[in-house]
């Protein structure tokens, strides 16, 4: 106690001086209000004497002695069974002197060991923001060239859907399985159904020309006809003058088997002229039914090929307003597939801005890495040194010194290079791998 | 089109100015740093360079003085992609001979417009 009282008083005077004071002034009071003899007056010094020692003993004592029961770490049991003291152990001053200091001592060395941890932690961490850095950057690179040719097909692909429906006639060349756009199909087909058309109408003014010929040759047959009519009435006529000839032949007498003959003859050449007229106009009466009957064939073809015209040019026509709505489609797709690039355009920059923010972040962690690390590792190594310079002094070697020989004791446990007070370690990070268990005895 | 070399430590910016420049029809070459630089420049002919100015051991400032030292490219455009934004840093590359100055991220679009306006 007395260790205690010298330390208090050397250190704390004023806690005495209050605690004095306060038992004084009772005793004061009633020596002002009741006049006492000397005796009297004696035996209230020696009781507050007595009270001032009691209050030291029992309030100051216990106040500022550093006692290892205040281990927060403890059990209850441990706790009580600290407090219920050891009669065997010396006094409490230079415990709660030491305790303190050696507190002091422990805090210094937790610091010291918490730099120098930091400091190796510090150094993975730059370790790691390097790693970081260098695999966010791989992979921003990687999605760089992934986004890049997907664009690239993207664009790809419009321009050729967009050639698909912008080609125009002029370019069309059209090979066997090659793709046709929509104008190009609405294209060739009508240039094939008008060709159909035009060859219709010419098939059909063949006909008419078929026709008009047909006529002409019907009236050149009726001229023929009635040249036949001519022959075979002349015919008749050489017939009937071969006869008179012969009769008069016959009369005559003279010549006669000459005039005869030349009569026979002239009736074998008529009979036969008749027969050759009959021949003839039969042939000729066949090649009028014949023509007849082409021409009702021709007309009909003709009829045939004009409604097929007539047809083919509504049909055009119909194509012609299909058409239209095909392009106006044509042009709306066109319209989608231009806009649809533009968004796509808009998105592609938008990447490319996002994507530079790797960049950015890079520079800034680099500059963490570079700048901000290394002065908090080279501060924290300093510091670290520097604790344990401070501890390496005499007076924590004194302290120890004095704590091992007054049994109040601080067991310590190397941390490192430095000693380290048991209470270190009680209160020190678990997940510390560079501070070691230490036990306070 | 143009020939323009691209100066960037980082590779994705590099690949990023390429893809925005290669997209208009540009032809773009890449260096990582001020020397491979000035080598690609000793072997090749460009018509603007596009560089950084923060990069490892020689800055982008001193790769303008070293082209700004070479007769072909002492009146071409040469132009400074980066975060820095501050006016001091503006004004030491307009001394040091920087046709123009953009801040990073840039727009792809108002790159290739002042790509389009510098090659004039």
């Amino acid at each position: 106690m007395s260790s205690v009282f010298a330390s208090v008083l050397r250190n704390r005077p004023f806690v005495l001086a209050r605690l004095g004071l306060m038992l004084l002034l009772p005793w004061a009071w009633i020596a002002f209000v009741v006049p006492m003899p000397v005796w009297a007056l004696a035996l209230c010094g020696g009781f507050w004497a007595l009270a001032f020692s009691m209050g030291v003993r029992f309030f100051v004592t216990p106040m500022f002695a550093r006692r290892r029961s205040d281990d927060p770490k403890l059990s209850v049991d441990q706790v009580v069974k600290l407090r219920a003291g050891n009669p065997g152990r010396p006094g409490l001053d230079i415990r709660t002197i030491t305790g303190e200091l050696s507190q002091f001592q422990t805090q210094l060395n937790k610091w010291g060991g918490a730099s120098k941890t930091s400091s190796s932690k510090t150094a993975h961490a730059k370790e790691g923001v390097g790693e970081v850095i260098s695999q966010t950057e791989q992979a921003v690179l990687a999605l760089t060239m992934s986004f890049r040719g997907i664009t690239h097909k993207t664009r790809q692909q419009m321009e050729t859907a967009m050639s698909l429906l912008q080609r125009n006639a002029s370019e069309l060349t059209v090979s066997e399985g090659a793709w046709l756009s929509l104008p190009d199909y609405i294209r060739a087909y009508e240039t094939q159904l008008q060709e159909v058309i035009d060859s219709m109408i010419k098939f059909s003014t063949a006909s008419d020309e078929m026709l008009t010929h047909q006529g002409k040759i019907r009236e050149q047959s009726v001229i023929i006809d009635e040249l036949l009519d001519e022959l075979r009435s002349m015919a008749i006529r050489i017939g009937r003058l071969a006869l008179d000839s012969s009769v008069a032949a016959g009369e005559s007498g003279r010549n006669r088997e000459m005039l005869v003959k030349l009569t026979d003859s002239i009736r074998e050449t008529s009979d036969h002229a008749r027969d050759m007229t009959r021949s003839v106009r039969e042939s000729l009466e066949k090649i009028r039914d014949e023509l007849v009957v082409t021409y009702k064939i021709i007309n009909k073809a003709a009829d045939i090929a004009k409604e097929s015209a007539r047809r083919a040019k509504a049909d055009v026509s119909q194509l012609n307003v299909t058409m239209i709505e095909k392009t106006k489609e044509v042009e709306v797709s066109l319209a989608k597939i231009n806009s649809l690039g533009q968004d796509i355009q808009q998105d592609v920059n938008n990447a490319i801005i996002a994507m530079q923010f790797q960049d950015i972040t890079q520079q800034k962690l680099e500059h963490m890495r570079g700048n901000i690390l290394t002065d908090v590792m080279q501060n924290l190594d300093v510091m670290s040194s520097e604790t344990q310079e401070m501890m390496k002094r005499d007076l924590f070697q004194a302290i120890r010194t004095e704590a091992e020989r007054g049994g109040a004791a601080v067991a310590i446990v190397a941390t490192g290079q430095e000693p380290v007070p048991a209470a270190a370690a009680a209160t020190a990070p678990v997940n510390s791998a560079a501070v070691e268990k230490v036990t306070l005895f | 089109m143009a020939n323009i070399l691209a100066v960037d430590d980082a590779a994705t910016m590099r690949q990023v100015v390429s893809f925005a420049l290669t997209d208009a029809g540009h032809t773009v070459a890449e260096a990582s740093g001020v020397d491979e630089a000035l080598a690609r420049v000793a072997k090749s002919k460009f018509d603007l360079v596009i560089a950084d100015l923060n990069m490892p051991g020689k800055n982008g400032l001193e790769l303008v003085k070293s082209l700004r030292a070479m007769p072909d490219f002492r009146f071409a455009p040469i132009l400074m992609l980066t975060t820095e934004h501050r006016d001091e840093l503006k004004a030491a590359g307009k001394e040091a001979g920087v046709t123009g100055w953009i801040v990073k991220p840039f727009d792809p679009t108002l790159l290739l417009e002042v790509v389009k306006k510098v090659l004039k």
